[in-house]
């Protein structure tokens, strides 16, 4: 079973953990509210498994912070990275 | 996730366990003997032998009574349970008892799990063939296959073993390899 490929992806950072400790809730009562496992909460915190859309919407809801202020792209310039790819998208 | 009658017998013979049996499995501590590093490869090494080894005993050995291919039989759903074990049952869960994260890692689990059967049951195809072709007294290529008891009991319960198993042992052998963490 490979892993699968990374050499194009972008790292993405998150701040589920602090937003969770915030709102004095527990890693398992998040993973309740949006439906996942707990492991998979752990995961998602460290960074080691990235969410689908539906999943990082359901964790804004849940924790009331935009999604765009829990999640983020690890690259700096991510305007200038997405306008790359999207000019990659149309080649 | 069944769509029309066959994906209804799909769920029915291959998602052997629901949300209840998942949920209890990702938390249980009782089987973690087997999902220690030793634990996994010493179920992973018994479920090869089991189905690789099993059948060719089988094949050769006739007792005349039949206990072998039912010690085979028990030994296949013996290492089925411990590698269902090992791997809490995700393997084998309806879409519905994981999330999104234990739904790639099933499926990924099925791509290796049919590669790896398509191999075996290929390369056991081709090795058929071989040993069945012959030619009669005009030279024409034939196949004539003919098998004793324990032979057919080897061939049907070696295939019998390879789809049950694995599923979940590729799982096993993928968390062995440090490639996926449940």
């Amino acid at each position: 079973m490979s892993r699968p490929s990374k050499d194009h992806s972008v790292p993405v950072g998150n701040r589920i953990e602090q937003a969770r400790s915030e709102r004095e809730l527990s890693r398992g009562e998040l993973a309740d509210l949006v439906g996942v496992h707990y492991q998979t909460m752990g995961y998602l915190e460290r960074g080691e498994y990235n969410p689908s859309l539906e999943l990082a919407l359901k964790i804004s809801r849940a924790l009331d912070i935009p999604l765009e202020d829990i999640f983020w792209l690890e690259d700096d310039d991510s305007e200038g990275a997405s306008l790359v790819s999207r000019e990659q998208g149309r080649q | 996730m069944a769509t029309g009658w066959l994906g209804k017998v799909n769920d029915w013979l291959w998602q052997t366990t629901d949300r209840k049996g998942v949920m209890k499995d990702l938390a249980d501590t009782k089987w973690d003997w087997v999902r220690t590093a030793s634990g996994l490869k010493t179920v992973i090494s018994l479920a090869l032998f089991v189905i690789f080894v099993g059948p060719v005993i089988v094949w050769f050995v006739d007792d005349g009574i039949g206990v072998i291919p039912v010690l085979l039989v028990v030994a296949i759903f013996g290492v089925w349970f411990l590698l269902r074990r090992a791997v809490r049952l995700v393997a084998d869960a309806p879409d519905e008892a994981l999330d999104e994260r234990l739904i790639g890692i099933r499926n990924r689990t099925y791509l290796s799990a049919f590669r790896a059967l398509a191999n075996v049951v290929g390369i056991l195809g081709v090795g058929f063939l071989i040993w069945a072709a012959g030619s009669d007294d005009a030279g024409v290529i034939t196949a004539t296959v003919s098998l004793t008891w324990p032979q057919a009991n080897a061939v049907v319960w070696f295939l019998f073993g390879q789809i049950m198993v694995w599923p979940s042992l590729a799982l096993a052998i993928a968390i062995n390899r440090r490639r996926v963490h449940l």
